[in-house]
């Protein structure tokens, strides 16, 4: 069994000011209570029709436009359980990475809303279930896949004890 | 071998040979937030529950966007940040100083081969050093405070090799227009750029600085360029730390190399509101703007003062128009006072700002209205980046901004040529 495909209506460039609107974020934790605002005005009701684990699909240059933290961590928050795109903003992938956001990056034109999507870090791959066709994904590499897995960068230094004199 | 400049340096500094696609943590020579995100680092420093910096040498917090305080809010953010440093250690390089990556570069902190990260987007100007310098969120710089290290994914590297010998009026800034002409933000999206080539080596410390600085507008990891004699006198004049260079290896693998012939470049243009929107000044000439801003950390040093004033020398802003200089660094400004720049700038009707990134940023010291048009010497031109949502911003070269000073619209350089 798979997750569902959430396809967007708009799939290339969409920047962090269209994931979360500026004038609806809080501080940087504060993720929780911004998930119903995600893609406002885009995408109605986004946040309801997520369930656990879904997928968000789209384009290429995913989460362009200036570092904000708060629009991962509101599509963390949201349950997706992960992006997948053509290609995602370098500064968007720094913080979904570092705040536990799995992103997978891979050809996206045949996926469409509601397919039903199965997901393989060992093969790098994406099973399309309801197609039956299967997509190779970008590998995500082993350091990374291990962030990931620890909810992000900063249980990932704690286990490293790479932190000083933590409390 | 078959290395890059980056890879070579994220090897030295992981401590394990890595290439393109690898992602590694690497120990990091310097990190900085500054007073828009110094905030924030300072804030998720202390969520992280570290005791102390882990080696606060290392650490910097720069007043630099809006400094001196232009409201309530920002003198609120200047005290806090100095308040965590004046507790931790950090060290402040406070209002008046300049821009970040110049003051953090002229007061000696950086040479070549160093890994430096900062809360900010245009860290890659001090790539020019032969340095790795990536801009990242507070989260990461917070992490480097409290471990000395940040993760990295290894970035594949385009090449871009510069030839030939530039006409008068065409400079530095006119290349990286080129370049994000050519490019775009697509192609070096996640990538790290080498710079080099002959008409790369004939340029000044602050003609490299423009071209790293611009590096951040392709949306590249970083902009990097060989050290060569240059790069070691510029070190040795403002840095007591040895340079450690690296240079490619002759068979590195790239992504992608690119020749860009610049003998036949004109003055460029980007218009609003996108830095790849470029065209040639024929396409652009005789717009009318309301203001001029020559400085940030594109294009606001000593070289690019000289020829703003070799233009204006002897002449007139345009009626109803607004010159505003804004020097990059508090040296920068000095040398500006020593030349006599500042009397000719004054003289031609132009208003001058303390160092620091000015009007740039949106914050302060010249902010666009409604329907204002602007042309300014800065690398960002996106919508309502300095200031209303529903101004203009046109890039370009000091020399055009002073040549369109004097019109109060946008000329061509090249009709000063004899005083270029």
């Amino acid at each position: 069994m798979g997750s569902h495909a959430h396809r967007l209506k708009i799939q290339n460039d969409i920047s962090t000011y269209t994931i979360l609107p500026l004038e609806k974020r809080g501080s940087t934790r504060e993720g929780k209570e911004t998930v119903k605002a995600l893609f406002a005005g885009l995408e109605e009701d986004f946040s309801k029709r997520i369930k656990n684990g879904d997928y968000l699909v789209a384009g290429s240059n995913f989460g362009c436009g200036p570092d904000a933290e708060q629009a991962v961590l509101a599509l963390k928050f949201s349950g997706v359980g992960a992006v997948v795109a053509k290609s995602f903003s370098r500064i968007f992938y720094r913080s979904a990475m570092n705040w536990g956001l799995s992103l997978i990056e891979c050809e996206t034109n045949y996926i469409d809303d509601m397919d039903e999507l199965s997901l393989d870090l060992d093969r790098n791959c994406l099973m399309n279930l309801s197609k039956g066709v299967r997509v190779d994904i970008k590998p995500v590499p082993k350091m990374l896949k291990k962030m990931l897995s620890k909810g992000g960068v900063i249980q990932y230094f704690r286990d490293m004890h790479t932190l000083s004199e933590v409390a | 071998m078959r290395q890059t400049i980056v890879e070579k340096i994220l090897s030295e500094h992981s401590g394990k040979r890595v290439k393109a696609g690898d992602a590694v943590v690497a120990n990091v020579d310097l990190c900085y937030g500054n007073d828009c995100t110094g905030q924030d680092v300072a804030s998720a420093f202390l969520s992280l529950g570290a005791e102390a910096l882990i080696d606060p040498a290392r650490v910097f917090m720069v007043m630099d966007h809006a400094a001196p305080s232009p409201s309530i809010p920002a003198a609120g953010a200047h005290h806090r940040i100095r308040s965590f440093s004046s507790e931790y250690g950090s060290r402040v390089l406070d209002v008046g100083l300049g821009i970040s990556q110049q003051a953090l570069m002229e007061a000696g902190h950086l040479t070549c081969g160093d890994l430096i990260v900062g809360a900010d987007t245009h860290t890659t100007t001090c790539g020019a050093l032969n340095a790795m310098a990536v801009g990242v969120s507070a989260t990461d710089v917070s992490l480097v405070m409290a471990s000395g290290k940040c993760w990295f994914r290894v970035p594949e590297t385009i090449k871009v090799i510069f030839e030939g010998v530039l006409s008068k009026g065409v400079y530095a800034k006119d290349m990286a227009l080129a370049l994000l002409k050519e490019t775009g933000a697509v192609l070096s999206e996640y990538k790290a750029i080498e710079l080099e080539g002959s008409s790369v080596s004939d340029l000044s410390m602050d003609g490299r600085f423009t071209l790293s600085s611009m590096c951040a507008e392709t949306g590249a990891k970083c902009g990097i360029l060989k050290a060569d004699k240059k790069t070691f006198e510029w070190i040795k004049k403002h840095s007591a730390k040895e340079p450690k260079p690296q240079d490619p290896d002759p068979d590195a693998r790239y992504a992608e190399v690119r020749k860009i012939d610049v003998s036949a470049l004109s003055p460029k243009i980007a218009r609003p509101h996108s830095a790849y929107d470029v065209c040639d000044i024929d396409d652009a000439i005789g717009i009318s703007v309301d203001a001029i801003m020559i400085g940030s950390c594109a294009n606001g040093r000593i070289e690019d003062m000289e020829v703003a004033a070799r233009v204006l020398k002897g002449k007139k802003v345009a009626k109803g128009v607004k010159l505003i200089i804004t020097p990059a660094s508090r040296k920068t400004y000095l040398t500006m006072v020593k030349k006599g720049l500042v009397e000719l700038f004054i003289d031609s009707g132009a208003t001058i700002n303390n160092p620091g990134c000015g009007p740039c940023a949106g914050k302060h010291q010249g902010v666009l209205g409604d329907g204002e048009v602007a042309l300014s010497t800065s690398g960002v031109n996106g919508v309502g980046r300095m200031g209303s949502p529903r101004s203009d911003i046109y890039i370009a070269s000091p020399a055009t901004a002073a040549a369109t000073a004097i019109a109060g619209k946008i000329s061509d350089p090249r009709e000063y040529k004899r005083k270029l």
